[in-house]
């Protein structure tokens, strides 16, 4: 008789276990579970449909949509390409080879005057007057972006302390010192100022 | 970074080279082959393998807990575990799935333990733990309450939830999630074995709990 119990009970406790898993069986996380997961990881904004990788055998009840085919496997090409050593040092070379590169291109922005000469001839028709041998390369002081985008230009001349050239990194003779040095800002519509060049009497 | 010491499915390392994604027809992209370009940035990849496994790691943790923001909570985490130790997963050691409910188990004891600091409750007893350490959670917005239309089915759950956590492992897993007992005991840690006495004894347990109300 406690055998029939038993199984009795095993009978009621599979169909309750088969009402439980067939009411639970389309049960999902709410749609800003992943929103808040991917604005954490990725920054994005939360979005409640993002296309994800699907082909035309997912299921109809998914809600995403199939990507451009070739969008991640270039990614993993380039990842299956990587040298072996990537795999394990490129996390950490990242920022050293970011932070160079940011080095030299500032470097390069600097001694080269032509990237900053079409800003400044667009600024002024008199700018020819300013691109004197005899005055130091502008200087930028914003952002090669904040120069481009800043439209129409000034150039506003100025007297500076003779030792703000080492500021610069510019030689600055002792004897000197106390003077004052001709200078020329580059102004944008705003009034920021965008780039300085000094005027060397001394050379000229 | 993950290697990849295995692939026995067609879309491998075929995939990674290739534009697989180019024919219509192609298979799905594998767990790995998404893993390797979820770990190498891809957000695409990464969305599309939180919607393939979610609902699992959801449903887990909600049949395990009984509760709706407990199992968002994990949900998440779990996925952030993803995103940042995914390189730990090793395909020659199982599937995806297996792993992420191994993690989001340890979440989910994490989160039920801390509710009970000041009361600490033995979650590995023997028996059934008791009635008032099973919160209804806000049972009228609770979505998994609306879904349970029978009392048999609420009585079940609330049984289940106060299962041992070892026992409710393998009942959640194997009777309810339809884990193979190989998945279940990798998710645990377990042997095969062990997994299905823990089985046997967590129904025992519950067809004990639903008697007094459905037979006797």
């Amino acid at each position: 008789m406690n055998m029939m119990i038993d199984e009795q009970e095993f009978t009621e406790l599979n169909r309750a276990l088969a009402a439980l898993k067939q009411a639970t069986f389309a049960l999902e996380p709410p749609a800003e579970v992943e929103s808040r997961l991917l604005y954490r990881l990725y920054g994005a904004q939360p979005r409640v449909a993002q296309p994800a990788i699907a082909t035309a055998t997912s299921p109809a009840t998914s809600p995403v949509r199939p990507i451009a085919k070739a969008s991640l496997a270039p990614r993993q090409a380039s990842a299956a390409r990587r040298p072996w050593f990537a795999e394990h040092w490129g996390a950490w070379l990242t920022w050293p080879v970011s932070l160079a590169a940011t080095i030299m291109f500032c470097s390069w922005m600097l001694g080269n005057r032509a990237v900053l000469e079409p800003t400044l001839s667009a600024a002024s028709p008199s700018s020819s007057s300013v691109e004197s041998s005899a005055g130091t390369p502008f200087l930028a002081l914003a952002s090669i972006d904040e120069i481009a985008a800043s439209g129409s230009t000034q150039v506003v001349s100025a007297r500076l302390p003779r030792a703000t050239l080492a500021e610069f990194g510019l030689p600055v003779s002792p004897m000197h010192a106390g003077d004052d040095v001709a200078a020329e800002f580059l102004v944008g519509e705003s009034g920021g100022v965008l780039a300085v060049r000094f005027i060397l009497a001394d050379a000229r | 970074m993950m290697t990849m010491p295995y692939d026995d499915s067609p879309t491998g390392p075929q995939f990674a080279v290739q534009p697989r994604l180019a024919d219509d027809s192609a298979p799905e992209p594998s767990d790995a082959a998404l893993l390797v370009a979820a770990v190498d940035g891809s957000e695409r990849a990464f969305t599309t393998l939180y919607r393939r496994h979610s609902p699992a790691v959801y449903r887990f943790a909600y049949l395990w807990s009984g509760t709706a923001a407990i199992a968002s909570d994990v949900a998440q985490e779990t996925f952030i575990h993803l995103h940042q130790r995914g390189s730990d997963f090793n395909p020659a050691r199982g599937a995806l799935r297996p792993w992420l409910l191994g993690i989001a188990r340890n979440l989910v004891r994490r989160q039920l333990s801390a509710r009970y600091t000041e009361t600490p409750v033995d979650f590995d007893a023997d028996g059934l733990l008791p009635e008032a350490l099973i919160a209804d959670d806000a049972a009228g917005s609770d979505p998994l309450a609306r879904l349970l239309g029978s009392e048999a089915s609420r009585l079940l759950h609330r049984s289940i939830r106060r299962l041992p956590t070892q026992f409710r492992d393998a009942v959640v897993l194997v009777d309810l999630q339809e884990h193979s007992y190989a998945d279940a005991a990798a998710i645990c840690g377990c042997e095969i074995g062990t997994i299905r006495s823990r089985l046997s004894r967590g129904r025992a347990l519950l067809a004990d709990a639903l008697a007094p109300k459905s037979i006797r």
